[in-house]
């Protein structure tokens, strides 16, 4: 397991002390992948690099399987080359001047591994990630994906406690990046290997993880697993920056003690939704979150009970394929929705819309 | 690249770009300023200098090199200005070997961009045929023992004379144990802290106009194994003599060592007992100046009175005025002209002999 | 655009480079080539014959100490850049890329110590490590009873004063290396388990290869071509070298051209075999752009306690670099006449050497700026020139590219007094009035330093992936704009180390302008060599001095500059 305690790190600049990391806390249980989650520059990578040793904390606490990598209390740092952790970069840093193979052997080289036994672990590593037939080629004669399964590979060869994957999908193309994430996925399963992941792509991070942590301005905002994250995000920020959102101004009316389902007072008229925080009191300024694909055509005749509706005039369509996203005006309010593929959501037409209270979450406004 | 020539092609194009750069080479007869110091020799003295003052007035300006230092160069030159402030004169400080190549290399190349060059007589021989003949009356200024320096062929003025000969640091050596002669430096008292130039011509023809050349060969042989100093640079060896660094000087300019005792207390004595070599400068002129009046002027004005005082006053030997520190008896010798034969083969003895010695 | 414009612009580049390649090189080199076939000086009826001899070759050849003075050369040049590299890789490693403390302040120092003239720096030498006059000896004779310990006047003197000479070129071209390396790609080594030193040695230093074979190389080649070292302590040491030899046996009026050319030819030669080695063993150089469009702060490792040592050691080598030379100048510069340090020498110090020196402008002030305004103008010029030429070499696909290398290079090969000479024959037959201005030692000096400030240019240049250029072609942006806005900035750190360097060494540079210089235009070092000749060296002191502190002030002052006004290094 790593732990990462009440990390700091801030950075210099010539006029100011910048925190790029503020009290960070968070576990990842072994064989598990975790991802940080959030936009550039709230600190994630920052994070990251204190974890390999690439930079020191300035505070805090790094624990990997009982074993103390950096305690700023004791003034211990294990420097980068001891933690045994691997980690796969961003711009790929395959070593332009080794081929294929030697880029892995170099990881096991000097461990005293005898040579064949680096040989066997090589094609291994490289075996896990397809390219056992490029083993000769000059590292520069890959293409980007295949540089990066040989970052992959370099890393996982030395079996390291844990593996630290920087934004290790950004340089890739739309298809490839999806296949990647797959690929990286089946072998963190696989293997059972324990890893950091650090992406600002929120499908990214919902597809790879077992538990994410979104970051903004180098502080934790919350975290949890990719369900729960999407499905119940405590923060407003969280609701916006992971999927889409529709987001609905309004002060609370009432909260139902035993479900936690919300009354919000709308421009809209009145809404309900689930209170994730389950500690909102009536009067407060909340946004209504509401995901297009939660939203669903009302029957003909809408029932008047019910008052979880929203009629309006459709804006603009979109057939996307697999659904057609619509835009409707509901007086000022512009509100995303998403039906199946055979809709009629032709421009101006009236719409009712509907959407179950336990679809929709209450959040606490943030004070701009 | 290579640099094969034997394709016409090539060699063509190499010729065009040769004839582009150096033009047709020009036709040797009597120039302008020849013509005009023919006709001077002919006037009287005072229409001859009337004569020359309107010429440079209406000329107007005079390109020098001179081969003193700077700083007494410039000294000279505001003499001069006070005298004739009509003639403007850019000058260029050469040493005198740089001075006559710069003198070849213009007139070679047909460019006259020098008007009069101050040179050392040893370097003559290398642009004689560039310099004009000009026979001046102020060559009887000359003290009689210096008439013997005025050239019969008329293609310098010398100005006046430079010594130089052995000396030593006075707090290295007492005076009892200084040598005595140029014999004297290969005594093995003497051996490591005696100091050379690298081999100069001047040096070289001095020693062998009085040593003769098979006394001169065995002297190098002896001073080669004498562990010689040698080490470029006159006014640096002299300065590093008076710091302590070695003893003795076996060819080193007197005067700049008289005037360091002078200004600066140095430690330093010259050795008269030994022959002296005096090398005259000369002034010359470029036969091909477009100012030759001006030129004659300045050439005329080495000799005057202020120039002559100037030349004493900073221990260059004046050629007019008698010698500020030197003794009656010290003995001279006035490095000849020589052949280029002999030149070289004089080089070739000091480098086997001194310079490859082990 | 008009119609007469080439389809492609990078031909009109190439055709203009060719041109001024062809003005500034070839015919100054048709010139030595030439006149190395002729008994006749340039000039003299018959030089234009079609008779070519070998006369000079044989003259040159046949003779033992040509093949003495070579070996000389060889071990001379060996040993020194052998030295250089040594030190000046570990400074670069320790300042550059190490958080040794200190190291802004140390490599300022470093830099700034090119400035001081090299006469200077060997008689301080003289005066240090001499037998007999040596402070140092005397210290030791004083404190240990050993007499004179060191002797500067030996092979391994001469081979300390020049190697200390190069450590600053060492470290300036070694430092344009590290900028263009991408920082992830040592980590991606440490992350794996490898030590400091396992990353230098299998990754930095091979990643590094072309840039510190360009630097071997240059540095080797300064070695062989060093003049004043060998000149003021081979001599008297008994070691001769090719530049030596050729100045001892051209040193009677009239010059033997046609030796000293033929000489300049075998250098020739021998520099083109080393840069035919240099481009052989650079050859697959697209396996080292690894630049993808971001300027690299170098990664600089954390070396824990060992930070004193290296700070430690750094100062000790900058100070016999920078401190020792500038001690010695400072204390020479009181003095009246050079002594050992004694009472008597500190009671007698006084400022009168700075009062003489600046007291008439003509004397030292107008030298200060004509050298300034020199050194501006040929390290523009340069560093647009090779910038242009490493670009049409390294990033287009016109045929004969190379050419434009090896060309721009050659110069290196030809002694300055031989390039000097070549100039001023040329513009003595050329009717252009630039003889006595400064611009015929402008023309000499973009000849003279072209070489160097196209290796730091091309090593920068090499590292740029092609696609950013594609990019901005892409988005119709056009050749000559790319290069001004995508290449020259992308190659900043070398265009900037070109630039400082041509322009300090227009600052220095000596024999050039000696034989171009007129009663115009009398650059610094014209004045250094007038008061060396005359033996003045206290005053020479005194303007060395002078020359050092404004460079130190100019170095700061661009550093202040550049972080007012400078790009915020990101993280």
């Amino acid at each position: 397991m790593l732990t990462v305690e009440a990390i700091r790190k801030s950075f210099k600049t010539k006029s100011e002390t910048v925190a790029a990391v503020a009290d960070v806390s968070f576990n990842v249980d072994t064989g598990r992948m975790l991802t940080l989650l959030g936009p550039s520059g709230c600190g994630k990578t920052s994070t990251l690099r204190c974890i390999a040793g690439l930079e020191r904390a300035d505070s805090g606490k790094i624990v990997i399987d009982g074993l103390s990598l950096f305690d700023s209390t004791a003034n211990l740092f294990v420097p980068a080359n001891k933690r045994g952790m691997g980690m796969v970069f961003q711009s790929y840093a395959i070593w332009p001047h080794m081929s294929v193979y030697e880029n892995v052997a170099y990881a096991l080289n000097g461990k005293g591994y005898r040579s064949a036994e680096v040989k066997r672990l090589t094609f291994e590593a490289l075996a896990r990630v397809q390219l056992e037939n490029y083993a000769d080629r000059p590292a520069t004669r890959l293409s980007g994906g295949q540089q990066q399964r040989v970052a992959i590979a370099r890393a996982l060869a030395g079996h390291p406690k844990a593996i630290l994957f920087d934004e290790p999908l950004s340089n890739l193309d739309t298809q490839l990046r999806a296949d990647m994430r797959t690929e990286i996925r089946r072998l963190q399963q696989e293997i059972g290997m324990t890893a950091l992941y650090v992406t600002h792509d929120q499908a990214e991070a919902l597809a790879i993880s077992d538990h994410i942590i979104i970051m903004r301005k180098g502080e934790v905002i919350e975290q949890g697993g990719p369900v729960e994250i999407y499905r119940r995000p405590k923060h407003i920020f969280t609701a916006s920056f992971i999927g889409q959102s529709n987001l609905i101004p309004g002060k609370v009316l009432s909260v139902d003690p035993s479900t936690f389902i919300a009354a919000v007072d709308t421009e809209l008229g009145l809404l309900r939704g689930f209170d994730t925080n389950r500690n909102l009191q009536p009067g407060e300024k909340v946004m209504l979150c509401i995901r297009p694909e939660d939203l669903s055509m009302a029957a003909d005749k809408v029932q008047s009970e019910n008052p979880n509706a929203i009629s309006g005039s459709v804006l603009v369509s979109i057939f996307l394929g697999s659904v057609v996203e619509a835009h409707l005006m509901c007086g000022d309010t512009r509100i995303k929705c998403e039906f199946g593929r055979y809709a009629d959501v032709a421009r101006g037409k009236q719409l009712s819309l509907t959407f179950a209270p336990e679809a929709a979450v209450v959040l606490r406004a943030e004070q701009a | 690249m290579t640099f094969r020539i034997n394709q016409g092609a090539t060699r063509r194009a190499i010729l065009a770009a040769c004839m582009l750069a150096f033009g047709a080479p020009q036709a040797y007869a009597q120039t302008r300023a020849e013509s005009l110091y023919a006709e001077l020799e002919k006037l009287p003295a005072d229409q001859r200098q009337k004569r020359l003052e309107d010429g440079a007035r209406a000329e107007g300006q005079l390109r020098l090199i001179h081969s003193w230092n700077r700083e007494l160069s410039e000294k000279h030159m505001a003499v001069f200005k006070a005298r004739y402030p009509f003639v403007k004169i850019s000058m260029v400080i050469l040493g005198s070997q740089d001075a006559t190549e710069r003198l070849l290399a213009e007139a070679t190349a047909g460019r006259h961009l020098t008007d009069v060059v101050t040179i050392e007589v040893a370097d003559i021989p290398a642009v004689a045929a560039h310099v004009a003949r000009y026979d001046t009356p102020v060559i009887k200024a000359l003290l009689p023992q210096f008439q013997m320096l005025a050239d019969k062929e008329k293609r310098y003025v010398p100005f006046y004379w430079t010594e130089q000969g052995i000396s030593y640091n006075t707090n290295l050596l007492k005076p009892e144990d200084a040598p005595k002669t140029w014999d004297d430096l290969c005594k093995p008292a003497y051996k490591g802290i005696v100091s050379y130039d690298p081999p100069k011509v001047r040096f070289l023809v001095g020693l062998h106009s009085f040593m003769g050349e098979e006394r001169l060969v065995k002297w190098l042989e002896c001073v080669g194994k004498n562990q010689p100093i040698v080490q470029r640079g006159m006014a640096q060896r002299m300065n590093l003599m008076l710091a302590g660094d070695h003893a003795i000087q076996g060819d080193n300019y007197l005067y700049y060592g008289m005037k360091l005792r002078e200004s600066n207390n140095a430690p330093f004595a010259p050795v008269w007992t030994a022959e002296i070599f005096a090398s005259p400068g000369v002034g010359i002129i470029n036969k091909n100046t477009p100012y030759p009046h001006a030129a004659a002027l300045f050439t005329d004005w080495l000799l005057s009175a202020e120039s002559q005082q100037l030349t004493r006053d900073e221990y260059r030997g004046s050629l007019t005025l008698d010698h500020p520190y030197l003794p009656k008896d010290a003995k001279m010798v006035f490095v000849p002209i020589v052949e280029k034969e002999l030149i070289t083969r004089l080089l070739s003895h000091w480098d086997r002999l001194v310079t490859r010695a082990k | 655009m008009s119609r007469f414009w080439p389809k492609d612009p990078r031909m009109l580049l190439a055709g203009a480079l060719a041109l001024i390649l062809f003005y500034q090189v070839v015919l100054p080199f048709l010139m030595i080539v030439w006149t190395s076939l002729k008994i006749e000086r340039p000039g003299e009826p018959g030089f234009l014959g079609l008779d070519v001899t070998t006369f000079n070759y044989v003259r040159a050849l046949g003779d033992n100490r040509f093949w003495n003075a070579t070996w000389a050369t060889l071990a001379f040049a060996g040993v020194s850049t052998t030295i250089a590299f040594a030190l000046g890789g570990f400074l670069s490693w320790s300042l550059d890329r190490t958080n040794t403390p200190f190291a802004k302040a140390i490599s300022l120092l470093l830099v700034g110590r090119i400035i001081v003239p090299g006469i200077l720096i060997v008689i301080s030498w003289i005066l240090i490590a001499s037998p007999n006059i040596g402070i140092l000896n005397s210290l030791i004779y004083n404190t240990f009873g050993v007499r004179n310990f060191f002797n500067i006047y030996s092979f391994w003197g001469m081979v300390w004063i020049q190697s200390l000479e190069m450590i600053p070129l060492t470290y300036l071209l070694l430092s344009g290396a590290n900028q263009a390396m991408d920082p992830r790609l040592e980590e991606a080594s440490i992350m794996t388990g490898a030590s400091i030193w396992r990353t230098l040695r299998s990754i930095t230093l091979p990643l590094s290869w072309p840039s510190i074979a360009a630097a071997l190389l240059l540095l080797f080649i300064t070695a062989v071509e060093s003049f004043e070292v060998p000149l003021l302590i081979g001599g008297r040491a008994g070691v001769h070298v090719y530049t030596t030899e050729i100045y001892l046996r051209s040193s009677t009026a009239p010059t033997d051209w046609g030796l000293a050319a033929t000489y300049a030819i075998a250098l020739l030669g021998f520099c083109t075999l080393l840069l035919s080695i240099y481009f052989w063993m650079i050859r697959h150089s697209e396996r080292y752009q690894t630049i993808t469009g971001k300027d690299f702060k170098p990664r600089r490792s954390d070396l824990g306690r060992w930070k004193y040592l290296t700070s430690g050691l750094s100062m000790i080598i900058v100070f016999f670099i920078t401190g020792v030379p500038f001690l010695m100048m400072l204390y020479v510069s009181f003095l009246s006449m050079y002594q050992p340090p004694s009472a008597a020498a500190f009671s007698s110090m006084s400022l009168v050497n700075y009062v003489r020196l600046f007291s008439n402008p003509d004397y030292a002030l107008w030298p200060l700026a004509n050298s300034t305004l020199v050194g501006i103008a040929t390290a523009t010029i340069v560093v647009l020139l090779v910038a242009a030429i490493s670009y049409l070499v390294q990033k287009t696909q016109i045929r004969g590219r190379r050419i434009f290398d090896y060309l721009a290079f050659a110069s290196i090969a030809v002694p300055s007094v031989t390039l000097g000479a070549a100039f001023l024959w040329f513009y003595l037959l050329v009717p252009l009035p630039v003889i006595g201005t400064l611009a015929i030692i402008i023309l000499a000096f973009v000849t003279k330093f072209m070489p160097t400030a196209l290796r730091f240019t091309s090593a920068s240049m090499m590292k740029v992936h092609p696609e950013l250029e594609e990019a901005a072609q892409v988005a119709g942006v056009s050749t000559l704009r790319n290069f001004f806005y995508i290449y020259l900035p992308l190659i900043k750190a070398g265009v900037l180390a070109a630039w400082f360097w041509v322009m300090v060494h227009s600052f220095r540079e000596l024999t050039i302008a000696l034989m171009l210089s007129g009663s115009g235009n009398r650059t610094a070092a014209v004045v250094i060599f007038d008061l060396w000749s005359t033996g003045r060296f206290t005053q020479l002191a005194a303007f060395g001095v002078v020359m050092f502190l404004i460079l130190i002030a100019l170095i700061g002052l661009s550093h202040l500059l550049s972080k007012r006004f400078g790009v915020q290094e990101a993280e």
